[in-house]
């Protein structure tokens, strides 16, 4: 199997055959994060295309001594921040003008019935209140639940220090359980 | 009124649900990838045939030109058109794998 590093050196010498190995390993993971970013199933799927636009874009700064994983995140979680939220249609804009008419029949507004045969209302009412979060702390939030995260993972992804991490998880939670005390 | 406790269980069960993306989202990716790039050329292209239209008309506009200069300005206008329109239809068509599938069916 090849590594990270193999596919994106692959990439960068303009082999498709490697970018689509590469998003595939990537695609659950990466489109969890977007969902739990988003909340929304179609903003994570166009979020998870525009992550890829960008990385294709900034491939040749990518420090092949890195993991690749957290950088992903990191370009993923820096243009939801300061992007996407604020440019989300003129993304669908841009989208429009340079896609086949295909891929709207991929856009589906509502959940999956899977989707909805997990979530239990507990799972909607939280969804809510994480609605309610500033980004700088739903992002630690979803990285440390994902378990896969350490503390010196989450900092590397959202470039802060570990004590802001720590610091941003407690604030995070404390603003959470406040949210669903008053929904309660 | 819900413990500190039970949010943490809650949070964990809420964020290890699985979450399918749709099964086309690697492919409707890499055709995104690739409409963004095409839209890249496209409006590299449109922004030369402006400098250059905005050169020609700066010249004629500057006064009276000799002829030969006037043909040389238009044949250089037909031949970047001629430049920028196989450019582009070599994109379209998918590049060098669009010609290679178009020679491999001349052969047959």
């Amino acid at each position: 199997m090849m590594t990270d590093q193999q596919l994106v050196e692959g990439c960068k010498s303009g082999q498709p055959q490697h970018l689509e190995l590469l998003i595939a390993r990537y695609r659950d993971d990466l489109y969890r994060f977007c969902r739990h970013l988003t909340l929304n199933r179609q903003d994570a799927e166009d979020l998870f295309q525009e992550v890829w636009v960008r990385v294709i874009r900034k491939l040749e700064k990518y420090n092949a001594e890195r993991p690749f994983k957290p950088w992903l995140f990191q370009v993923a979680f820096n243009l939801y921040r300061d992007h996407y939220r604020k440019w989300k249609s003129v993304y669908a804009l841009w989208n429009w003008l340079s896609s086949d008419a295909e891929l709207v029949q991929l856009r589906d507004p509502e959940p999956s019935a899977e989707e909805n045969l997990l979530r239990s209302e507990e799972h909607r009412q939280l969804e809510e209140c994480l609605r309610g979060l500033p980004a700088r702390y739903l992002a630690p939030l979803v990285l440390y639940y994902y378990e896969e995260f350490s503390y010196e993972g989450i900092a590397e992804v959202l470039g802060v220090p570990i004590g802001t991490v720590k610091s941003r998880l407690n604030q995070g939670k404390k603003l959470l359980h406040s949210l669903m005390k008053e929904m309660n | 009124m819900k413990e500190p406790g039970d949010n943490e269980r809650l949070l964990k069960e809420y964020f290890n649900t699985p979450l399918t993306p749709s099964p086309r989202l690697v492919v409707s990716t890499l055709r995104r990838i690739q409409g963004r790039e095409r839209m890249g050329i496209i409006a590299g292209l449109m922004a030369l045939q402006w400098l250059v239209f905005i050169s020609m008309a700066g010249f004629f506009l500057a006064g009276p030109a000799a002829l030969p200069w006037i043909i040389s300005l238009l044949l250089l206008f037909v031949l970047v058109e001629m430049i920028a329109a196989a450019l582009l239809l070599y994109r379209i068509t998918g590049g060098r794998e669009g010609l290679e599938a178009y020679e491999n069916s001349l052969h047959r």
